[in-house]
């Protein structure tokens, strides 16, 4: 029913009829009712209140300073700005969330300090030739699926001025393995029987699939690899397909039935630098983390590694979804246990 | 996920498709450039500016002309056409008619090639009747392996069908028992209704509809999906060993190729499961009165066979202020956020989908509106009518309605009275066929119920215990959206205070 399929979301350890209405609702949202995702990040709390600090925090960069914020939505970002002493903001977004955006901003007394223009970044005219500092929360599902970081980029290009700010400017992807056999077998195990019939076809289908959920810090067995960073200021469009390598350093002994993948997020140019994360191991945020099932499942001893790559590229058939590949190799002595293989994934 | 939700608004055109109603399809003459919309009289104008006789053309072809020569034959007839060739010299023979290459549209999107039955008038009477195996026959040793490649294809509604291909989205409508038990269910418990038929499941997704109906006897079953999870319906029909009998077709019902593969006129049986939020979200029952009209013999049964809406009035305004955000709208980080109120999840302007807690229903479900499948027309769709419901407790304000529907399985010949039945528990006193229900009392359904809140002002003040509600109901597609509704209601009581009227229009789109 949903036209726009967002990556399936379901509460990962409630695996019953209940998360397929979770799911349901999050599809029937995603797709059509435009308040939902606004108030789903207004209050992710780590996201709002990470930006809020990094602006406020530092009145001393934003005061009397022309700031451009990309993707603006409903101008949380921008009032931000404007409370921390900025000379004017000017926000901009394709979304017709933008005629709320005005009420919001009229009904907070700052009309005469906030520009709002709704189209393509590429279109639309702005009052200022340039600008001193970009403000954007432009970070998707396993930071790029969706992400408007081309935008934000195209805009700093042209708009900003030498020795502009970002806020933020730092972006690193970190990957883990983690033991899920239960939810594996909920998740892939549910196509072996279905009403008496053989679904099989489908669990090949399922295993393409990366998972945006929350995960049980307890379910990681490895510690975090930062795989890659993207610096704002000198990062291209081109980089944004990319090819790691990445080593993951095993914990414990355990199983590990999926890699998982989650990013932080940082603004450097604070007095006091101010980042959040996306991972497992904080608090949640309406990003969770991606988890990514492997064909096989791995035996780990603790001290080993497992090793690979992780390319990502946007699909050329639709830019917006996003082709992962991650290859896999877990480096034991144990011949018994060694393992090697691939698994190619759509995020879409 | 990104402040903007600007792929969501860029989507929306993506979905827009041209209506498929038949008899607003055009067609050019054989000869001309004139548009027809019905083949005999295009016939007429033939013969009468064109000296050409097309029904005693095909009468001379004898009894080799099938249907596949009528194809060439228009094919053949439009390169004539398009050569300059006089049509009164046109040479029309089988031998060559034979030549494959009259099986390439002559141009693009040609609306004629789907207008076949009504050159063999024979066709669709049934007095002919065609074993189905033979004609299976017939079409896999003419049809030339790269038929896939004439397919006439449409990429307009693309993002919708590949929307459908993943395995989540099945998973959760096969995951949905009320829905895929209540369709297997009647499959189990009407085995004879099908063994031996020849049945169609339109937008059959993963297959699980075609796997009940081959399951309980069905000599042929047409799977038909324009998604691309047809590829992996097919290799589960096959894993489960029913690939002899259940053929599954990727394209759209009305495309030339899945008309080339089904024939006209030849099943006894369409299976679908073509409901949306509010019914008719979506507006796939579209597709699904198309291939009635197309496919569908005489007599042939739809499953389901009708489709009831109901509506009831909801109270609750505790209930409303949680899923409008109200309190977390009013203050955002200390800035005033109001302007997002009434726009929210259940807004002034858009029909919400929710499990409506049975607490908050406040009066009588009314049937509004009944939809026989089997005769139904496209028009009747849109449609207004009257419902009545009586309040069944004291309540503070009138703050919404919810719609929701009922789902039939009639068998052929039932004389049921649907209104009589209690759809929670159908069968147990003696009802014919079966049902399911998406209401707000029983088991939660992915489509859940359809919301129509009332704006603020709009909220009644006290309505007494036994007070009647009476008003219409109309349902209506969102111009330049086939798939979105408008869905407007009026309503007038007797309030503590003296008459109360009101009306409302949200839409989903």
């Amino acid at each position: 029913m949903a036209h726009n399929a967002a990556p399936v979301e379901a509460n990962h350890k409630a695996g019953d009829a209940i998360s397929a209405l979770a799911h349901s609702e999050a599809h029937y949202f995603n797709s059509y009712n435009h308040h939902g995702i606004h108030e789903e990040m207004l209050k992710d709390e780590v996201r709002t209140r990470s930006y809020r600090d990094a602006i406020y925090q530092n009145g001393h960069l934003f005061k009397d300073k022309v700031v451009l914020d990309v993707g603006c939505g409903t101008a949380i970002l921008s009032m931000f700005a404007v409370k921390a002493g900025a000379k004017h903001v000017i926000g901009v977004d394709m979304s017709t969330i933008i005629e709320k955006a005005k009420e919001i901003v009229e009904a907070n007394g700052m009309s005469s300090k906030i520009t709002l223009l709704q189209g393509k970044m590429e279109e639309v005219e702005l009052p200022y030739p340039k600008v001193d500092i970009i403000i954007s929360e432009w970070m998707g599902y396993f930071l790029l699926y969706e992400s408007m970081m081309d935008t934000v980029l195209y805009a700093r290009d042209k708009y900003l001025v030498k020795d502009g700010l970002i806020f933020p400017d730092k972006a690193t992807i970190f990957m883990a393995g983690i033991e899920d056999g239960e939810y594996k077998e909920e998740k892939i195990g549910f196509w072996d029987n279905v009403w008496g019939f053989d679904y099989t076809p489908l669990k090949r289908t399922a295993l393409t699939e990366p998972l945006v959920d929350t995960v049980d810090i307890k379910a990681v067995a490895t510690d975090p690899s930062a795989v890659i960073t993207f610096d704002l200021y000198t990062v291209t469009v081109a980089d944004l397909a990319f090819t790691k390598e990445y080593t993951i350093n095993v914990r414990r002994s355990d199983f590990v039935h999926a890699i998982i993948a989650w990013f932080d997020i940082e603004f450097s140019a604070c007095h006091k630098p101010i980042r959040f994360s996306t991972g497992p191991h904080t608090k949640y945020t309406h990003w969770k983390q991606t988890v990514f099932y492997l064909q096989d499942v791995l035996t780990v001893e603790e001290g080993e590694t497992i090793t690979g790559v992780l390319t990502n590229k946007p699909s050329e058939k639709n830019h917006r979804d996003l082709d992962i590949k991650i290859t896999y190799r877990l480096n034991t002595e144990d011949m018994h246990r060694q393992a090697e293989g691939e698994g190619v994934y759509k995020m879409c | 996920m990104s402040d903007s939700d600007s792929d969501v608004a860029s989507s929306v055109g993506d979905i827009i498709e041209e209506t498929s109603e038949p008899d607003t399809t055009t067609f050019k003459c054989l000869f001309c450039e004139k548009e027809w919309n019905r083949v005999p009289e295009m016939f007429a104008h033939c013969q009468s500016e064109h000296k050409f006789n097309v029904e005693s053309t095909i009468k001379d072809l004898g009894p080799g002309c099938d249907d596949l020569t009528i194809i060439k034959l228009v094919n053949y007839l439009r390169t004539e056409t398009k050569k300059g060739t006089d049509p009164e010299k046109i040479d029309v023979t089988l031998e060559i008619l034979a030549d494959d290459i009259y099986l390439q549209p002559t141009f693009e999107d040609d609306s004629l090639l789907f207008e076949m039955g009504d050159f063999m008038p024979d066709f669709n009477e049934g007095d002919k009747p065609r074993d189905y195996d033979d004609y299976e026959k017939a079409l896999k040793e003419k049809v030339p392996d790269d038929l896939d490649k004439i397919r006439l294809d449409d990429h307009r509604d693309t993002s919708y069908f590949e929307s459908y291909k993943g395995a989540g989205i099945h998973r959760e409508m096969i995951e949905d028992r009320v829905r895929t038990e209540g369709y297997r269910d009647f499959i189990e418990k009407n085995v004879d209704l099908f063994k031996g038929k020849t049945v169609l499941d339109v937008g059959c997704g993963t297959g699980i509809l075609s796997l009940f109906c081959a399951r309980a006897g069905a000599k042929k079953v047409f799977a038909v999906d324009n998604s691309d999870i047809a590829v992996r319906a097919k290799e589960i029909v096959k894993k489960n060993g029913y690939d002899d009998r259940v053929e599954v077709i990727q394209g759209k019902i009305e495309d030339f190729h899945t008309q080339r593969l089904i024939g006209t006129g030849k099943v006894d049986i369409i299976i679908s499961e073509w409901m949306g939020y509010g019914l008719l979200f979506e507006g796939m029952l579209d597709s699904v009165l198309v291939a009635r009209d197309l496919y569908l013999k005489r007599d042939g049964l739809m499953v389901p066979s009708h489709c009831t809406l109901r509506v009831a009035p909801v109270s609750d305004s505790e209930w409303i202020s949680e899923q409008t955000g109200e309190k977390f709208w009013n203050d955002v980080y200390g800035f005033d956020f109001s302007p997002m109120l009434g726009g929210g999840l259940l807004g002034d302007k858009d029909i919400g989908v929710y499990d409506v807690p049975s607490k908050a229903i406040c009066g009588s479900a009314s049937t509004f509106y009944t939809i026989d499948i089997a005769n139904v027309t496209l028009k009747e769709l849109d449609f207004t009518a009257p419902f009545s419901t009586t309040l069944e407790k004291e309540i503070e304000s009138l703050d919404a309605f919810a719609i929701w529907f009922d789902t039939f399985f009639m068998p052929p010949g039932s004389k049921q009275d649907l209104e009589a039945g209690d759809v929670l528990n159908w069968g147990k006193n003696g009802e014919q066929g079966w049902a399911f229900s998406t209401g707000p009392v029983g088991t939660p359904t992915h489509w859940h119920q359809a919301v129509l809140q009332l704006k603020k002002e709009d909220r009644v003040k006290g309505l007494r215990k036994g007070s009647t509600l009476k008003g219409n109901i109309t349902y209506k597609k969102e111009r330049g959206d086939v798939r979105g509704i408008v869905v407007d209601v009026t309503w007038e009581g007797e309030g503590a205070d003296g008459p109360i009227s009101g009306t409302l229009s949200r839409t989903m789109a």
